[in-house]
């Protein structure tokens, strides 16, 4: 069956639905029911609030306690745990101290950071100066340079003109004869 | 984290917007007239650096445009590459935050003041990126993908939607992403500028500083109540892949913890939250009306199907699919091309919210396509929500626990009595432990309150019909598009290769085709038997007996697969009543001889196909075989005939 006509058979029983849909009510949702269960990403504990939070510890709670009540042994289990937590706060303290002087290496390590840093941006700025200055210069030295070019057309345009005018020509053998006797005089010859 | 921000906004100082510009005159012009469009409350100075552009027109414009004295316009004498551009523009005012925003973006509204707010909300923000459709972490709908802006949701609706859904919040993200980058200069001042020297062309820079960032305590967010359009990939056009590897490269050299940092963060994703927010607010503003779907997870035909309908469907309708996560969870997903919406339930714990959920959506209808792996509470969903719905059978499951109405060998069990199938059962049971009595009340139910009971095939009416008989039937073969499956005839050379379509399991003729293949070897019989698809266990094959396997393949490989094969004959070996066949298809379009079982859909879609052989279902294997030698006489005769006409 094509795709048009099975569209037209399955819909028929419902064609008044098509565009009868006013919009909805926003309904809160909270955030760990858009991540998969058993993910192993702690997203969710990042983005819970309270409330959220004691919501899926209820839930927790409804699957593995079902029952809602605990048992004698699990009772007895408490104090080990509390045993347990102490040793992690311990272990927590040690932590705290070990970060404490971490953060004051990072902090002096900052504070040579920002001292390189206004250094290094004090360069650049030197640089970027130079660079523009140069960019001028450059720009400057080439409209001289066309000047000089220009200069440099007209009196070659003025020297070929000379050549061609009856003057130079009539004086030609004059030019002739003073080179001789230039060439004469001079010392080897 | 996801932040509520507290508006701290210090408006009295400049905010300067720095546009570094190479390429792209249209693109950057939709760029400028959208940050032109929209007066912000903060102070702001538009920068536009031309990175002395190979496209004449293009400086021109920003010329004529400076000349307005709309943006102020810096001009590099010589192509400094994007990096060091952007630096000219961040060194220009030393007291100003700023924010770098590619030539190939479009803004909306007072996005300037809302990313300035997220910027402000804490001392120790370093940089501040809005979401976008090509942004990589930041990207959405599609979380690191490049999308196209949603259908029906241009820039200025999506971004309204994100300030009034999202308002305030923001997440912390590893890095931000320099498509749109709100820098503070506490930041700058503190960690340095761009790396030029190492980046010098782009790409990467932004990455590299958010780490010399977060090293001495600053924090990035994605701000998630700003929309910015990027179309991407516009200056360094093909090169933009070339450069990101590179660019990873170099940082990785810096900070090899660069990769397993980000994937944490993809991992973690925070963002999907807030991404989510937005879509649900799109869809419950959608117009069109809203069918939840309800299947498996197993794939095969029923998934095929349900995709091909959810895309016929999406012009007019909101399609939703609910399906198993486990025994004790479901998912319900958006099935529009290009979203990602999904949400998880636990059931039955969580059941009400699912009700709760589903009502929210306002569906107006749900459609049944299985129930294998679900728990046994989402049966209840019709009759809880008070809506109608069709119940499409892909399989024998409300009827048969084993779904196929197979033995455990994978043969046809002929429907026995009741004793029989709870025998049956005692060897495989039912789900949720029921006998089949109770089960086949319990389905039986809701295949009668059901409005529609489709069925692809008049078989599978007529066989459902014993056992449910009060439901409401109406036979819908499976929509599928025109096939054509080129093949090349050529006289068989004294060998019938015949072939065999699909993944083979024993209740699809497995054994029976090995069966098959034995006994040509045992008699020598010019036969070749060639699947492609593959087997779901270990056989016998080639050089053993004549019978090889292409392996796995996609469904639009098919028409190219089999007319790659050359094959002479194409042979259904399947050993229960199927229900459509969506390879029978592509067989029909062939033209060859068709050989299938007298069973299920295969006699009545045979029925009107002029090369069609039906043999019965269990019919023993050497029978089949001389069918197929006669068969290779009589294929050989007509083509050389035809061979002979042309």
């Amino acid at each position: 069956m094509t795709p048009e006509d099975y569209l037209q058979r399955y819909i028929e029983p419902f064609q008044t639905l098509a565009g009868t849909v006013s919009p909805g009510d926003w309904q809160p949702l909270a955030s760990d029911y858009y991540y998969p269960p058993h993910s192993e990403q702690g997203s969710g504990l990042d983005t819970l609030n309270r409330t959220e939070l004691l919501d899926m510890l209820q839930r927790i709670l409804a699957i593995e306690y079902p029952q809602q009540r605990l048992a004698k042994t699990t009772a007895s289990a408490f104090p080990e745990v509390l045993r347990r937590l102490k040793d992690e706060q311990a272990g927590w303290q040690t932590e705290m101290k070990r970060l404490e002087k971490e953060l004051e290496r990072l902090e002096e390590l900052s504070a040579q950071r920002r001292s390189d840093n206004e250094r290094i941006t004090a360069e650049l700025i030197e640089h970027q100066t130079e660079r523009q200055r140069l960019a001028v210069e450059l720009e400057r030295r080439q409209g001289e340079s066309a000047v000089f070019v220009n200069e440099i057309s007209t009196l070659r345009a003025n020297l070929a003109d000379l050549r061609k005018s009856t003057s130079w020509k009539l004086t030609k053998p004059l030019r002739w004869f003073g080179r001789m006797v230039k060439a004469m005089q001079a010392p080897d010859a | 984290m996801t932040t509520d921000i507290e508006s701290s906004t210090n408006s009295t100082s400049v905010v300067d917007v720095i546009i570094p510009v190479y390429r792209g005159l249209a693109e950057t012009r939709r760029c400028l007239e959208s940050v032109l469009a929209f007066p912000q409350r903060s102070a702001c100075e538009i920068v536009v650096i031309d990175d002395c552009s190979p496209e004449p027109e293009l400086s021109a414009w920003l010329s004529t445009l400076a000349e307005t004295g709309a943006i102020t316009l810096l001009k590099n004498p010589v192509n400094t590459g994007f990096v060091n551009t952007v630096n000219r523009g961040m060194i220009l005012h030393s007291d100003r935050d700023v924010v770098l925003l590619n030539s190939d973006t479009e803004v909306h509204g007072d996005w300037l003041d809302r990313l300035r707010r997220c910027a402000d909300s804490d001392a120790m923000i370093g940089s501040v990126t809005p979401f976008s459709n090509n942004a990589t972490i930041c990207s959405y709908p599609c979380f690191n993908q490049d999308n196209p802006l949603p259908e029906d949701w241009p820039l200025a609706t999506l971004d309204r939607l994100l300030a009034e859904v999202n308002t305030g919040l923001a997440v912390e993200m590893p890095t931000a992403v320099g498509f749109c980058m709100y820098i503070r200069r506490d930041c700058l001042e503190e960690v340095g500028y761009f790396d030029a020297l190492i980046f010098k062309r782009g790409y990467g820079e932004e990455n590299e500083f958010c780490l010399r960032a977060t090293e001495v305590g600053f924090k990035h967010l994605l701000c998630a109540d700003v929309f910015v359009y990027h179309q991407g990939g516009v200056s360094f056009g093909e090169e933009t892949k070339a450069l990101c590897v590179e660019a990873e490269q170099r940082i990785l050299e810096r900070y090899p913890h660069y990769l397993s940092l980000i994937g944490e963060y993809c991992a973690r994703d925070p963002a999907r939250v807030l991404r989510r927010r937005i879509d649900r607010f799109r869809l419950i503003r959608s117009p069109r009306p809203r069918i939840l779907f309800i299947t498996h997870t197993w794939g095969g035909g029923t998934e095929k199907h349900v995709c091909d309908l959810a895309r016929i469907l999406e012009p007019i309708f909101e399609i939703m699919i609910l399906r198993p996560t486990g025994p004790h969870g479901v998912s319900v997903e958006w099935a529009r091309n290009g979203e990602e919406f999904i949400v998880y339930f636990s059931v039955p714990y969580d059941y009400p919210k699912l009700l709760d959920f589903i009502r929210s959506l306002e569906i107006a209808r749900l459609h049944i396509h299985h129930v294998i792996g679900l728990n046994r509470q989402i049966l209840q969903l019709p009759q809880d929500l008070c809506l109608p719905y069709d119940f499409t059978l892909h399989d024998y499951y409300p009827i048969c626990p084993q779904y196929t109405l197979t033995f455990k060998d994978g043969r046809y069990c002929g429907e026995p009595d009741v004793d029989g199938c709870n025998a049956c059962l005692t060897e495989r049971p039912a789900l949720w432990g029921l006998d089949i009595v109770t089960w086949r009340e319990l389905l039986g139910k809701l295949l009668s309150d059901a409005d529609r009971v489709i069925v692809a095939s008049q078989d599978m009416e007529t066989r459902m019909r014993r056992y449910a008989p009060n439901a409401h039937y109406i036979k819908l073969p499976h929509p599928e598009p025109a096939l054509t499956v080129p093949v090349p005839h050529a006289p068989p050379c004294g060998e019938l290769k015949i072939l065999v379509l699909g993944r083979l399991t024993p209740i699809k003729g497995l054994y029976r085709l090995e069966a098959c293949a034995i006994d040509a070897r045992l008699r020598s019989l010019p036969l070749f038997f060639r699947v492609i698809g593959h087997a779901d266990r270990d056989v016998r094959q080639e050089p053993e007996i004549p019978l090889s396997f292409s392996g796995p393949y996609n469904d639009i490989e098919l028409p190219l697969l089999i007319g790659r094969e050359r094959p002479d004959l194409i042979f259904f070996p399947a050993q229960c009543p199927e229900t459509y066949s969506y390879t029978l298809s592509y067989a029909l379009v062939t033209g060859l001889p068709i050989v299938a079982p007298r069973l299920g859909a295969f006699s009545e879609r045979l029925a009107d196909y002029p090369q069609a052989w039906l043999l019965d279902w269990d019919a023993p294997v050497t029978e089949c075989n001389d069918l197929f030698v006669s068969l290779l006489e009589s294929v050989s005769g007509s083509r050389a005939e035809a061979s002979d006409d042309a």
